[in-house]
């Protein structure tokens, strides 16, 4: 990417927000192919969207990607089927920026979320609460703010949305429950998209534009932000009808974002490690195979452990995902040195090679630690066996607690 | 390898816990690798907890088969006579827990009937968080198991408790310990061979990185703290590791059974399971789900060494159960009160508890709880862990008399 001319914040805001240039990212041939293995098809999928994100001129479409990815869950273990989740992948790369509204309404009837949480088994007369609770808790309000009765009547309310044998959503009104249901104390014949748009341009809107501003700032920023920085992205939200790219403009223009508390203050989840990692190393994932290693780090694409998705920094932090990313680095180090990166470090002088090192993978102010750590590693191990300085280098500098934080 | 580290752990480890508040953010910090593991004492009960994620339907895990409002509210989700596996008094094991149906037969089996919080709470994360916390609270002091590690004598650093995955569930998360999360795969980065000096260098930096401040703020720090923890875990785990554990679901289990016999000092561990939130299809997927966990029950068991068979009990715990009415999606809600078990050669075999009415239900239609989660947790604290389950619960609840002392 070319480095950034010194322009006022919100000329570089205005920049990351304009997705003018996003092209599409074509599906992976192998998805439409009925005889290819279920391990084949997941390898193209994450390879597709890793490579993507890895390339693309308009990052905050993948970032945005993800980030619905990880909230409005859907998993293929339980889905069961490719397509349907690309499909979502897709639905969330062409509306991640759009409304709210649009967005989770379309959400509702994307035939992954349907069976994902059920709702293409719910029908008349014997509901199925399972969407219509984590619409509520998970997607647009919070725990706590319905109530039992309301997770009842929104069930009844989605009946009959469904999917047809085609994979398609389809709406069948014999199973659907057309009665009079009471839901958020309004009782009438409360249908699926009615539920939908009273929780997120009705009575709950700014319950609703607070939520999802907290899971935004907590996905760009840190968790638990301060009532005003809430205040502020829920308030351009509600006043630019729910749109997401105004909410995140709102968010990236408050000076708490560039504030000590949040600058390199974020534990990188593993798939922005990874991207992080082969966009440095100019590694395609055909080389760096993000597959293989994202599971054990904690986050295989296309498979969040549950409904709740992933979660921010400490849930990242731990022995066996330090391990399952020494593992990474430990692999890495072979594919990466064979493609040229970090070859002449040698002419340096190891405090200067260290430090050229750890800036290739974007570290430019490293930890004086880390510093002093490699370069005393790297005098010793110049004087031992020479052939290990680019490999180790770079294993190291992808170990190094820099390199892990964003 | 570097003598200051133990000193540095624990300063370091306090110093973490002051900065962030809260020892859910801070990660184990062990000793040394080098220093000798505590072995687990002659009379130490080692717990086992498999979780089941997603709420297990406990009335069909073990049904109710002589009620004839089961069946009447299942329909052909129902285990029955003809399919369960019959235990006494009108009650059977879903088909899938043949293993554990032969274990409940040579009396090594507790089934607690009609478990559940005393405010339920249909959220998967409210439920799990209540129920893990033990306490009453939404999960503001830890989890029960996490306090009981917080008492156990040793530094800020031992290696008392693991958790088989990639994080740490509140369950085994203290006020300043907390489990160490273990995975399943061996490292030759963490653990160079023998002969490897240039791993060893290697490792000796990563060593040194992770050491004191890193002036990257307190995320930072965690980070480095955790690289510290990892490499001092893949010393004492890689020879588990080998030979290569099972590529499925048993794994973990074996690697529990492993982590047991090389007497690491251990005496919690974790493992969770997933496919419980039977929505829809609960027959062919709940099925799949418990053949699993009987599987697994049983690789854990036969991996066991002999000396260990009398100190090492699992507990099968979930965060409720579901809706007694099946939903039309051949599936059940999420319920409340569900049957949890506990395994081993030292438990009181039989039923406990009293089965919950199927026909007297609260008003979301789900089963009133006979049997405080609370009193299931002391009746392991106290005889099977030694603990006082008093200060670990906040109250005394019921020790309903299901284990014996380790030995």
């Amino acid at each position: 990417m070319a480095a950034l001319e010194p322009l006022d914040i919100v000329a570089i805001v205005d920049r990351v927000l304009d997705t003018s240039a996003a092209t599409v990212l074509p599906d992976p041939p192998i998805l439409s192919d009925t005889t290819a293995g279920w391990w084949d098809r997941y390898v193209a999928m994450v390879q597709a969207w890793v490579d993507r994100m890895r390339t693309t001129e308009t990052p905050i479409v993948e970032k945005m990607t993800l980030f619905w990815h990880g909230h409005f869950c859907s998993s293929l273990e339980a889905v069961g089927d490719h397509v349907m989740l690309w499909r979502q992948n897709q639905l969330f790369r062409a509306l991640g920026l759009s409304d709210f509204r649009t967005l989770t309404q379309r959400v509702a009837v994307d035939p992954a979320m349907l069976r994902y949480l059920n709702n293409d088994r719910n029908v008349v007369g014997a509901p199925n609460e399972n969407f219509a609770r984590e619409l509520m808790e998970l997607f647009t309000l919070g725990a706590n703010r319905y109530t039992q009765d309301d997770v009842g009547a929104a069930a009844r309310a989605w009946t009959g949305h469904g999917i047809d044998k085609d994979g398609q959503y389809a709406f069948t009104s014999r199973r659907h429950d057309a009665g009079l249901k009471t839901f958020f104390g309004t009782t009438k014949s409360w249908d699926g998209p009615d539920i939908v748009e009273e929780i997120v341009g009705g009575s709950t809107r700014e319950v609703s534009a607070r939520f999802i501003a907290t899971k935004l700032w907590t996905f760009f920023a840190y968790p638990d932000p301060e009532p005003a920085v809430i205040d502020g992205i829920a308030a351009a939200y509600l006043a630019d009808d729910l749109r997401i790219r105004s909410a995140l403009r709102a968010l990236f223009l408050r000076q708490e974002f560039y504030s000590p508390r949040a600058v390199r203050q974020q534990v990188r989840a593993p798939i922005d490690y990874v991207v992080a990692t082969m966009r440095s190393a100019n590694l395609p994932a055909s080389d760096a195979h993000p597959e293989w290693w994202l599971d054990d780090m904690g986050q295989a694409p296309f498979q969040p452990p549950n409904v709740a998705g992933w979660k921010p920094n400490g849930y990242w932090i731990s022995a066996s995902a330090q391990t399952a990313k020494a593992t990474f680095a430990g692999n890495m180090r072979w594919v990466a040195s064979k493609r040229g990166l970090l070859a002449d470090t040698s002419r340096l002088r190891p405090g200067d090679a260290v430090r050229y090192a750890l800036q290739t993978f974007g570290v430019d102010r490293p930890s004086p630690t880390t510093v002093r750590a490699m370069e005393r590693w790297l005098t010793v191990e110049r004087t031992k066996a020479r052939w290990a300085e680019q490999p180790n280098l770079i294993m190291l500098a992808l170990l190094s607690p820099d390199m892990q934080l964003a | 390898m570097d003598s200051s580290t133990p000193a540095l752990t624990r300063r370091r480890f306090l110093q973490a816990v002051a900065v962030t508040g809260s020892a859910t953010l801070v990660p184990t910090w062990l000793a040394d690798a080098a220093a000798a593991a505590v072995p687990v004492g002659a009379h130490d009960g080692v717990l086992v907890v498999v979780w089941l994620e997603g709420g297990n339907d406990g009335l069909n895990t073990v049904a109710p088969i002589s009620d004839g409002s089961y069946t009447t509210a299942r329909g052909r989700l129902a285990v029955t006579a003809t399919t369960g596996l019959i235990i006494p008094e009108g009650v059977a094991f879903h088909p899938s827990l043949v293993g554990l149906k032969s274990r409940f037969d040579a009396g090594q089996v507790a089934v607690v009937q009609g478990v559940g919080d005393t405010a339920p709470d249909l959220s998967h994360s409210i439920a799990s968080t209540r129920l893990m916390g033990g306490d009453g609270t939404a999960g503001a002091n830890g989890g029960w198991l996490g306090r009981y590690l917080d008492g156990l004598p040793g530094g800020a650093d031992p290696f008392h408790a693991v958790t088989i995955g990639s994080t740490t569930p509140l369950l085994v998360t203290g006020r300043s310990r907390r489990a160490t999360v273990v995975g399943t795969e061996a490292n030759d980065v963490l653990s160079p061979k023998a002969k490897d000096a240039v791993g060893a260098r290697a490792l000796a930096c990563l060593r040194e990185m992770g050491r004191g401040p890193t002036g990257l703020g307190q995320w930072g720090d965690a980070l480095a703290a955790a690289g510290q923890t990892a490499i001092a875990v893949s010393a004492r785990v890689q020879p588990t590791l080998n030979p290569k554990l099972p590529d499925n679901t048993s794994g973990p289990l074996e690697l529990c059974a492993r982590l047991v016999n090389a007497d690491l000092g251990i005496r919690v561990l974790h493992v969770r399971q997933t496919g419980y939130d039977t929505h829809a299809d609960q027959g062919w997927r709940q099925a799949a789900a418990l053949t699993e966990l009987d599987k697994g029950i049983t690789q854990f068991f036969g991996s066991l060494q002999p000396r260990f068979a009398g100190r090492a009990a699992v507990a099968i715990m979930s965060e409720f159960g579901r809706r007694v009415q099946a939903n039309a999606s051949n599936g059940t809600d999420h319920g409340t009160a569900s049957n949890w078990m506990v395994v081993g050669n030292r438990v009181k075999g039989g039923l406990y508890g009293a089965s919950p009415s199927l026909t007297a239900l609260d008003r979301t239609g789900n089963l009133v709880p006979t049997v405080d989660h609370r009193s299931f947790y002391t009746s392991l604290l106290d005889p099977w862990l030694g603990a006082d389950s008093r200060a670990i619960l906040g109250g005394r609840f019921e020790d309903l008399g299901f284990m014996g002392q380790p030995a």
